[in-house]
């Protein structure tokens, strides 16, 4: 498919960096705007709903609100383009959020607009395709990146470092050791921010049956409270039991579903490190960096740190600033590195 | 004699519509107006002193006046389908998706390019005027397509009377509604078409003439009412023939083309809906949003001065190639998408 025209004769560049994620799709932008969507994506029903709605389509959390009306889609599950029995209204599904965020980041009719896109490293090609063909048609040129590295390329941790990247779905690690990382530099696992939810949920209805609670509420509770810490402050919440609010307390349930996913994490890094040059490995276990939304567990980096002395026998960990939006400004940056003839031959 | 026209003229004024064919298609048009909403615009015209150019320069010069007449209208309104006859050689032209005040614009811009219209007539140049009336859908109160088109002849006439050359819009549309629903309540009710029923007055008259001719006396009863019915059946045979021969081809092949514009109308006018519902939808989100201007611009590319430029300029490289071997793996497996 070709790519969008470029305009005439553009009055200005506008580069995005987007991150499409299994649970947040986000763009940075030349022009300073910054947007995240919920990755949900909803068609109305039939006919009634959409005259109700008033919209062919639906983005992130007006469409999960209004997901009763909805063919819903989370299209990016494991952070991969959906395949599957839906797959194809999957690939339009995920070929509209890709618009969306386009047209959120506002460009500019009369500028040219170049894109990287930051894509879970193990994206399979039709996925890829997909992204791709989505973004070509609403941008000039584009490219694909891998998510991970571009988080690092954001923060200049260009070599012996270790990037985990806790998504939804799954968790990245990647080893940045100077070059463009490759298929042996990266682990995936899938001990992420949707596990946590899981284990959460699974852990409260054990402590307290009586309780009736969705999935939806548990992913907002521990988003308020996730923690890790050893001193933490009661977590007292209201659940509906039998239809009336009852409160609960669920500060151990919350440790351990949020400290679940740390021991995979010290797996895949000591199989990262494992394998490195050993004369490199102590400086590799010093630089890891944590992003991703999941990384926003309090106390997170501490604990991490913990179980890499325990079971590596070192351990420095550094959070990213902005977690939601690490992909998409490392993404940024690489647009704006990236030379013209580059993007001139991949329009 | 010659006339320079624009390039849009497609032959002689015989090319129009007959005044039966022109209106029926323009109260289609109109009626579709009424139920879409939409603004039309309906101008009658007419050249000035025409008749005495007739006279003048004979039959012929007169076709070919109205010919580049009906050339400029066509030219000057796009609406080349529904362009036709009046009786009097007056011409009507009928101009969808046009506001009231398009009215008055296109009327000058005909006025104008028929006064630069030049037509050579024994070796002199002549030109010509014409007078336009005019009249519109966008109104409050009952309207229909006779009022219009009355609104319109009404100008016609005043724009004549003032010496011609001009544009007229008369506005009476109050005044020919209200008259149209006076004359539609003392027309009677049409007969119905078939069977025929002969009266009984005339079977009578009929009768008393058979008997005048063959000098039948009150005996011959049967006789009578035998011949009565040959002649009444024999005569009825011989005008329903008639009336069959006196539908030429040439009005059926007119229905026909009228039947196909009909149908062309309906398309582009459903065309014409899609583009403004499009059009809408892309005005909408221009008027919303017109963007937000980059810091850049120009294309920027990495700056010599950055930290560890040499390692990044080789990573800008990698990530190209390996979008480059992208492209390749996507375009040899064209099913990808499965
Ligand atoms: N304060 C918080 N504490 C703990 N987890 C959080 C917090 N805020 C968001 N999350 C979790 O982070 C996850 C989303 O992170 P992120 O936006 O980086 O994912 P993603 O990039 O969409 O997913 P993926 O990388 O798997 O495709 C969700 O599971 C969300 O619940
Ligand atoms: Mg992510």
């Amino acid at each position: 498919m070709p790519a969008l025209q470029p305009p005439a004769k553009p009055q200005g560049v506008l580069y995005l960096g987007i991150d499409l994620g299994t649970s947040r799709t986000s763009v940075s932008a030349s022009n300073g705007v910054r947007e995240t969507v919920a990755s949900y994506v909803g068609y109305p029903k039939d006919v009634v709903s959409r005259k109700l709605l008033q919209k062919d389509v639906l983005f992130g959390d007006e469409a999960l609100e209004k997901r009763l009306s909805l063919d819903f889609y989370r299209p990016l599950g494991h952070g991969v383009i959906k395949s599957g029995e839906n797959s194809e209204k999957n690939l339009k599904a995920a070929a509209d959020l890709v618009g969306e965020i386009v047209r959120r980041a506002r460009p500019r009719a009369d500028e040219l607009v170049y894109a990287v896109i930051g894509a879970p490293a193990q994206a399979q090609i039709h996925s890829k395709k997909a992204i791709l063909d989505a973004a070509r048609e609403h941008v000039h040129s584009a490219m694909l990146c891998s998510e991970p590295f571009s988080v690092a390329y954001g923060l200049d941790m260009l070599d012996d470092t270790l990037v985990i990247d806790i998504g939804a779905g799954t968790t990245d690690f990647c080893r940045m050791h100077g070059t463009m990382p490759e298929d042996s530099d990266q682990v995936t696992n899938t001990f992420a921010g949707d596990y946590v939810d899981e284990q959460l949920a699974k852990l409260v209805r054990e402590k307290y049956p009586e309780a009736q609670f969705t999935i939806q509420m548990i992913k907002q509770i521990k988003e308020k409270h996730s923690s890790v810490s050893d001193k933490m402050l009661p977590i007292v919440v209201n659940l509906p039991v039998k239809g009336k609010p009852t409160p609960f307390d669920i500060t151990e349930q919350v440790r351990a579903a949020c400290r679940s996913i740390v021991p995979p994490m010290v797996d895949a890094l000591t199989e990262l490190i494992a394998n490195f040059d050993p004369e490199f490995q102590d400086r590799l276990k010093s630089r890891v960096l944590l992003g991703g939304g999941g990384s926003m567990i309090k106390g997170l980096d501490v604990e991490l740190e913990r179980q890499m002395h325990e079971r590596l026998g070192a351990g420095k960990v550094v959070r990213v600033e902005e977690p939601i939006y690490g992909g998409a400004n490392g993404a940024l940056k690489i647009a704006h590195d990236m030379p013209a003839e580059f993007w001139e031959k991949l329009r | 004699m010659s006339f320079q026209t624009g390039g849009s003229f497609r032959g002689s004024a015989k090319d129009l519509f007959s005044p039966a064919q022109i209106q029926h298609l323009m109260r289609v048009e109109f009626d579709r107006a009424q139920r879409y909403n939409y603004p039309l615009v309906l101008l009658v015209l007419g050249v000035d002193r025409l008749a005495q150019l007739q006279d003048l320069y004979g039959a012929d010069v007169k076709d070919e006046i109205q010919g580049g007449v009906a050339g400029v209208l066509r030219g000057t309104t796009r609406a080349s389908d529904s362009l036709g006859y009046l009786v009097d050689d007056r011409m009507v032209v009928l101009v969808p998706h046009t506001p009231d005040r398009g009215a008055e614009v296109l009327a000058r811009r005909v006025l104008e390019a028929v006064r630069n219209l030049r037509f050579e007539c024994d070796g002199r140049v002549t030109r010509v005027t014409v007078s336009i009336g005019g009249a519109y859908n966008n109104r409050k109160g009952e309207l229909s397509f006779a009022t219009m088109l009355e609104v319109a002849e009404e100008g016609l006439r005043v724009a004549r009377e003032g010496g011609g050359n001009r544009y007229v819009h008369s506005d009476l549309y109050d005044f020919f509604e209200r008259k149209r629903a006076k004359d539609a309540a003392r027309v009677p009710a049409p007969l119905p078409a078939a069977p025929v029923q002969i009266p009984d007055t005339a079977l009578d008259a009929l009768g008393q003439r058979i008997r005048e001719m063959f000098g039948l006396g009150e005996g011959d009863q049967d006789l009578l009412a035998r011949i009565q019915r040959e002649v009444v059946a024999s005569a009825l045979r011989e005008v329903q023939e008639q009336v069959r021969r006196a539908l030429p081809d040439e009005a059926r092949e007119q229905s026909e083309r009228i039947e196909l514009l009909e149908r062309r109308i309906a398309k582009l006018s459903e065309s014409l809906g899609m583009t403004e519902a499009e059009l809408q939808r892309v005005l909408a989100q221009r008027s919303v949003d017109g963007g937000v201007a980059s810091v850049y611009k120009n294309v920027q590319g990495l700056s010599a001065s950055a930290a560890q430029a040499e390692l990044k300029k080789t990573l800008m490289s990698k990530i190209f190639e390996a979008n480059v071997e992208l492209r390749r793996q996507i375009d040899a497996a064209p099913d990808a998408r499965s």
